[in-house]
């Protein structure tokens, strides 16, 4: 079985310096590491191969910083893995991103099985998933707090209002994992002597070929705004801590809040 | 521009829609009068008629109904298709997990430009702008696609839910799509009903008392679910409170967490930090304990008193106990 897992470097932001009087974001400083839920995606796409037996290559669509992701996949157990770059993805939105992602997929698949973090920190949109298995054909679990693999496919449960759902779906699938569905292995001696010898390709717009059209993404951001402000309300006192938690509770029953 | 109206994808559990469908139900009607469009909710279920019944109070003008059975692929496959039928101006969707993989099919399925999880959506002449969080919620983005029709995703609470006020029918036009097998390729297998989950669905609660870093301990936090108890409240949590370790993260309130639009927030030991206050600053009534007078968060309390927690939650505590007594 051929399994992908796809990575995409976020930044740290925290290390963003935003000015919210004029509107500007100072990204100079701000490191760049693994989206969190893709570590949970590696652990589960390495842990499939090693259920329903294959090998699973790690892919990542970003600037060169991103390769580090890629080694730390290959140090997890995933064997090979994938950048993939070129000018003329850069501002990307998510139907371009997911159509350059299947263009590389395709190039080097087929794949059984593809696992994704179930939504990105910096866009937190959780498009990408949902669009290649719409794109491929293939079936979707998405935001998995829990995997389960067989020969024939994937069983998943998520989270909903006050339950879990249970889903399944047959290879070839597209799963999406949250930081609940599994605890991320260690890196060992093998997978550190692995990182140093891992090799990773490179794809451009040369290998993919996809036309201007394909690239044009709809959405834009046109605009930053500051966050809407509020109402001041009415600050209750007391002769003390408690005599204001009294009054507190008085305001609360008077006013039939509670 | 040819594409008209404002369509609203309906979502449904047990037949009946998802608070969210209202919601934006709500919401596209009052745009579409704004802007002299209609008000559409698309609603596909193998039984619609409550569904659709509650899109005409909501303020739906035409209700397009599709008698097939559901299942988000087929969802999205029926909704690209009406979708270049009719070719709306822009389609909300609920941000839901179910929401959430619909709305990314039909933008895959159409090449249609779409905005998730926005706060709030404006109509300009110049076009659509979608409003949502970035950088943590420090500040706002405007997104503008350039084409038409738009998807915007909103997560339940965005918009406030008002009294369902307008008449009980309308415009119905039926519809059917023939959905090829090849579509429906994941498997609904149930639902597992989880105590501890069903306790931490604060979006559902009517009181949300939610502690953060301030409580200090896990002992001072767990004060706050008896606190809760006495007024048939939930217990939420900033998201400094779940990494201290003290409750689930399916208790967090904020843009990482849940959204919550309770009638009554109580915020206790929580300084007021931006991703956290988008997550409960469309609660009707806002309460925040704070020690610290120049806390965030007094800048969205209706009511608010600085004193020490420690103090304050027992203090609650024994006066709902004496209130409770007497009733
Ligand atoms: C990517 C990202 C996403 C985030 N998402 C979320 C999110 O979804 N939700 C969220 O909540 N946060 C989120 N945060 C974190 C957020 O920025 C804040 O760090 C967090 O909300 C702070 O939690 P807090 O108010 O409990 O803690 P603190 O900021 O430490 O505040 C504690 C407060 O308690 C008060 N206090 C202390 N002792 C007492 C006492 N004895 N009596 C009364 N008051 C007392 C203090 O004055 C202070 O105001 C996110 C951050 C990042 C970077
Ligand atoms: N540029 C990218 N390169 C590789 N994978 C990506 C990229 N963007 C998103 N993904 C994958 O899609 C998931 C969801 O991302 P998003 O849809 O951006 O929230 C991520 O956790 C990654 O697994």
């Amino acid at each position: 079985m051929k399994i992908l897992v796809l990575l995409k470097e976020v930044p740290v932001v925290n290390d963003i310096h935003i000015d919210r009087t004029t509107l500007t974001v100072d990204r100079s400083g701000a490191g760049n590491m693994m989206n969190p839920a893709d570590r949970h995606a590696i652990e589960a796409a390495v842990a499939a191969a090693e259920a329903a037996g294959g090998e699973v290559a790690a892919m990542t669509m970003g600037r060169e910083s991103s390769e580090s992701l890629l080694k730390e996949a290959i140090g997890m157990g995933c064997k090979t893995a994938v950048r993939i770059t070129d000018n003329a993805f850069a501002g990307a939105d998510t139907l371009v991103t997911a159509q350059v992602i299947k263009a590389a997929a395709d190039k080097i698949g087929p794949f059984d099985c593809i696992f994704c973090g179930s939504s990105s920190i910096d866009g937190e949109t959780g498009q990408i998933p949902g669009k290649l298995a719409a794109m491929f054909g293939f079936g979707l679990l998405t935001r998995a707090c829990s995997v389960e693999t067989s020969a024939e496919g994937i069983t998943i449960e998520r989270k909903a209002g006050g339950g879990y759902e249970k889903l399944s779906a047959s290879f070839p699938l597209v799963c999406s994992v949250t930081e609940d569905a599994n605890t991320p292995r260690n890196i060992g001696l093998k997978g550190r002597t692995a990182m140093k010898r891992a090799k990773i390709e490179v794809l451009t717009n040369e290998e993919l070929g996809l036309s201007g059209q394909e690239l044009v993404s709809h959405s834009k951001v046109t605009g930053l705004v500051p966050p809407p402000a509020a109402e001041v309300g009415c600050m209750l006192t007391g002769a003390d801590d408690i005599e204001s938690a009294g009054n507190l509770v008085q305001t609360l029953i008077s006013k039939h809040l509670v | 521009m040819s594409n008209q109206n404002f369509w609203v994808l309906f979502e449904l559990s047990d037949h009946r829609p998802v608070r969210v469908s209202l919601e934006l139900m709500q919401k596209a009607r009052a745009l579409a009068d704004e802007k002299g469009q209609k008000a559409v909710a698309l609603i596909i279920d193998e039984d619609p008629a409550q569904a659709a019944a509650a899109a005409f109070q909501n303020g739906a003008q035409t209700v397009i109904q599709v008698k097939q059975k559901a299942g988000f692929e087929n969802a999205a496959y029926i909704t690209s298709k009406l979708v270049e039928k009719y070719s709306p101006l822009a389609l909300f969707v609920g941000a839901t997990s179910t929401g959430g993989d619909t709305a990314a099919q039909i933008a895959a399925r159409n090449s249609i430009g779409i905005a998730c999880d926005c706060t709030d959506v404006a109509f300009t002449d110049s076009g659509v702008n979608w409003i949502r969080p970035s950088y943590d919620g420090q500040l706002y983005a405007t997104i503008t696609i350039e084409t038409y029709p738009q998807i915007g995703t909103f997560k339940t609470g965005i918009f406030k839910l008002d009294e369902a006020s307008f008449a009980e029918t309308g415009e119905v036009l039926e519809e059917s799509v023939e959905v090829p097998d090849s579509v429906m390729l994941t498997n609904f297998l149930g639902y597992r009903p989880d105590d501890e989950l069903a306790q931490a669905n604060i979006e559902d609660a009517d009181i949300v008392i939610s502690g953060g870093r301030g409580c200090g301990s896990q002992e001072e936090f767990d004060k706050l679910y008896e606190l809760a108890a006495l007024v048939g409240g939930s217990v939420g949590a900033s998201r400094a409170a779940v990494e201290e370790g003290w409750v689930s993260k399916d208790r967090q309130v904020g843009i990482t967490g849940k959204t919550v639009t309770p009638k009554l927030y109580v915020a206790i030991g929580i300084s007021g930090a931006l991703p956290h206050v988008n997550g409960m600053k469309n609660s009707d009534v806002i309460v925040a304990v704070n020690n610290d007078p120049n806390a965030g968060i007094f800048k969205y309390a209706h009511y608010g008193i600085v004193a020490d927690l420690h103090k304050v939650v027992p203090e609650m505590i024994s006066r709902f106990k004496a209130v409770k007594g007497q009733g």
